[in-house]
C-alpha cells in the first residue's frame, strides 16, 4: 500500500484488500468448500478403491434374515435341548467363578459389566425419536448443501458424539441395498418401498426408497480391557461400546431431524443391516480373517453401526490398507481361537460354513456354532480372543507399530515377518490357551483414559492446518 | 521435551564433528554413526512408548533389537575415527 494516502485512497485500498481476502480462502487450496471432497484424513498410503478387495458376486447375494445368525437363531443349528444344557453350563460357570473369586469373574467385574450393559440412558429406535424439534418448529427451510458438505457435517457431528470413524454408502438396489436385512432381530420384516415416510407396525418396518444413504460408523473399544477376555471383565468393553453406540445413534437421529431429514436406525443390537459389509463398502476397514471389520485406525478394536437417511451424502470409497492381504499370512486369530471356529485356509473361500453366513462373497467364513459352544461352555460370556490376539490390536504409540502399519500397506512381502515379531513382542509365554493375555486383577489398578480408549492413537491426522 | 533436548544435543554434536573437531570423519564413518544414532533413537522411542502402552515386554525387546545394533554401529564409527585420528597424529 503506497504511503501518504488520502482518506479516499485509503478506503479504496482497504476495499481491494477486502476483496482479495474474500477470494484467497476459496482459491488457496485449489478448491472451494462446495467442491472439497470429504475424506477421513488418512495418510496417502491407505489407497482408495472403486471396489473393495473382498470379491462379491451380487447374483448370489440376497437380503439376509438376521434371525438366521447364531445370535438369534442358534436353535436353527443346534437342538433346543443342547442349547438349554449350554445355558445351564454357562450359568453354572458364571456362578461358580463368582463364588470362587476367579479373576475376571469376581463381584466387582460382574457389577461393572452389568453397569456397562444396562446403565445409562441408552435407547434404540428404528423411527426417529419423538418430539424432535426441526426446521418446521423453528420456522426455517430444511438444511440444503452439497453431498460433500453433508458428509462433512454428519461426520463432524457424529465424531463429536463419540463415533470413531464415519463413512457413507449410497445404497444401490441391485447391490449394496442387499446389505439391509430382510428381517430384523425382533422378527419384524424390513420392507423397502417407494413411499414418502417410514412406518412401523407390529409385523414390519418400512424404509422409504429415498432413504438411500447409509451412515456407517465405528465406536472404539479398549485394547487394555479386551486383553482381559475371555472373562466377564474382558467383555465389558464390548458391552460398553454397544451402549455408547445407542447414545450416538439417538443423537444422530435428533441431529438429522434437526436438519430436516429422517434417520432410520437399529431397533436393537445388530439390527437394520450387515455391519461389516457396510463398513467395508464405506471404507472404514477391510474384511479380516475373523470375518469382521479390521480398520487402519484401531485395528479390530471397534464395533460397527449404521443408520439410514434421505439426506444426500457423498459416499466414501473402499480402501486397501494392506490389512486383508496381511490376514492371508497372519492366522493369529485362528491360532488364538480356543473354539477352533476361525479358518486357517490360506485363501478366502466362496463356500460358507453354515446358514449363519450370508453367501455371495469371498471370505474366511467362521464356524459360529463352534464359537457359541465354546463361549457358553468355557467362558459364560463373550470370548473376544480373536480381537485381542490380532497384531493390529496395538495402541500404535510405539513407532514400530506405525512402521508395521505402513509396511503392511506398501510392502506385503514382510507380513509374515511382522506376524512373527508380534508373537515375540506381544504374546505372553507360556501361552495359556483360552486364558486372558493380561492379569484381570491388575486391570483394576490401572489409570486408563476415559472409556479405556486413546482416541488419538490413530494413523489419521487431526491436524487441521 | 526429551526429543527437543535430544535434538539440540545431537545437532550440536554433529555440528562440532563437521566443523570444529580435529578428527575429520570419512563418509563411511558418517554412515555408520548416523545409522547407529537413528537406531538408538528408534529403540528409545519404542521403549518409552511401550511403557506408556503398558507393553513392558515389547518395550524391552524393541530396546534390545534396535538399540543394541545401533549402539554397536555408533561405537564402531567412533572407534574407527579414534584409531584413524591416533594413526594420523603419530
Amino acid at each position: 500500500m503506497p504511503e501518504n494516502l488520502t482518506r479516499r485512497e485509503f478506503i479504496g485500498e482497504l476495499g481491494k484488500l477486502g476483496a482479495a481476502a474474500a477470494v484467497v480462502p476459496m482459491v488457496a487450496g485449489g478448491e472451494t468448500m462446495d467442491t472439497k471432497p470429504f475424506d477421513l484424513g488418512r495418510p496417502n498410503w491407505i489407497k482408495e478403491l472403486d471396489e473393495p478387495l473382498t470379491e462379491v458376486d451380487w447374483q448370489q447375494v440376497a437380503r439376509y434374515n438376521e434371525r438366521h445368525t447364531t445370535r438369534r437363531g442358534f436353535n436353527l443349528y443346534v437342538e433346543q435341548e443342547r442349547i438349554d444344557q449350554l445355558g445351564e453350563l454357562s450359568s453354572e460357570l458364571l456362578s461358580d467363578n463368582l463364588k470362587n473369586d476367579v479373576p475376571g469373574y469376581t463381584l466387582k467385574d460382574r457389577a461393572l459389566q452389568r453397569a456397562a450393559r444396562g446403565g445409562g440412558a441408552s435407547r434404540q429406535f428404528f423411527l426417529d425419536p419423538e418430539k424432535v424439534q426441526g426446521p418446521d418448529t423453528w420456522g426455517v427451510p430444511k438444511w440444503e448443501g452439497t453431498p460433500e458438505e453433508a458428509s462433512q457435517l454428519v461426520s463432524a457431528a457424529m465424531r463429536h458424539m463419540g463415533a470413531a470413524t464415519v463413512g457413507f454408502v449410497e445404497l444401490q438396489t441391485e447391490t449394496t441395498e442387499k446389505f439391509i436385512y430382510s428381517v430384523d432381530p425382533d422378527g419384524k420384516e424390513l420392507r423397502i418401498e417407494d413411499v414418502d415416510m417410514p412406518e412401523e407396525t407390529e409385523e414390519y418396518r418400512v424404509i422409504p426408497k429415498k432413504a438411500r444413504y447409509a451412515i456407517v460408523y465405528t465406536v472404539q473399544m479398549s485394547e487394555e480391557t479386551m486383553a482381559r477376555c475371555p472373562t466377564v471383565l474382558g467383555s465389558l468393553t464390548t458391552s460398553l461400546t454397544y451402549t455408547r453406540s445407542q447414545n450416538i445413534q439417538e443423537r444422530a437421529q435428533v441431529f438429522l431431524n434437526g436438519l430436516g431429514y429422517m434417520g432410520l436406525a437399529e431397533s436393537s443390537t445388530n439390527a437394520l443391516g450387515i455391519s461389516p459389509a457396510l463398513g467395508v463398502y464405506a471404507g472404514l476397514g477391510e474384511l479380516s480373517r475373523y470375518n469382521r471389520l479390521l480398520t487402519p485406525e484401531y485395528g479390530p478394536m471397534v464395533r460397527v453401526f449404521k443408520l439410514l437417511t434421505d439426506l444426500p451424502l457423498a459416499p466414501t470409497k473402499p480402501i486397501d490398507a494392506g490389512l486383508y492381504e496381511f490376514c492371508h499370512k497372519c492366522k493369529k486369530c485362528a491360532e488364538a481361537c480356543p473354539g477352533k471356529a476361525i479358518s486357517f485356509d490360506e485363501e478366502p473361500s466362496w463356500e460358507t460354513k453354515g446358514g449363519w453366513n450370508n453367501p455371495g462373497h469371498r471370505a474366511w467364513f467362521e464356524d459360529s456354532v463352534l464359537c457359541r459352544f465354546y463361549q457358553r461352555t468355557y467362558t459364560g460370556t463373550n470370548c473376544g480372543l480373536c480381537f485381542s490376539a490380532c497384531p493390529f490390536a496395538t495402541k500404535n504409540l510405539a513407532s514400530f507399530n506405525r512402521v508395521r502399519n505402513w509396511m503392511a500397506a506398501t510392502v506385503p512381502a514382510f507380513d509374515a515377518t511382522f506376524k512373527s515379531m508380534d508373537d515375540l513382542l506381544y504374546t505372553n509365554f507360556p501361552l495359556e490357551f483360552g486364558k486372558p493375555q493380561k492379569d484381570c486383577e491388575e486391570w483394576w489398578t490401572l489409570n486408563l483414559p476415559d472409556y479405556g480408549i486413546d482416541t488419538v492413537q490413530t494413523v489419521r491426522t487431526t491436524d487441521n492446518s | 521435551m526429551f526429543w527437543l533436548i535430544a535434538g539440540l544435543v545431537l545437532g550440536a554434536a554433529i555440528f562440532w564433528l563437521a566443523t570444529a573437531s580435529k578428527v575429520k570423519l570419512t563418509w563411511y564413518e558418517w554412515v555408520l554413526g548416523v545409522l547407529g544414532i537413528i537406531l538408538i533413537l528408534f529403540a528409545i522411542q519404542n521403549f518409552g512408548a511401550s511403557q506408556v502402552a503398558l507393553e513392558a515386554k515389547a518395550g524391552n525387546l524393541l530396546l534390545l533389537v534396535f538399540g543394541l545394533p545401533g549402539l554397536i554401529l555408533a561405537v564402531v564409527a567412533g572407534v574407527l575415527a579414534f584409531l584413524r585420528g591416533k594413526k594420523e597424529a603419530a
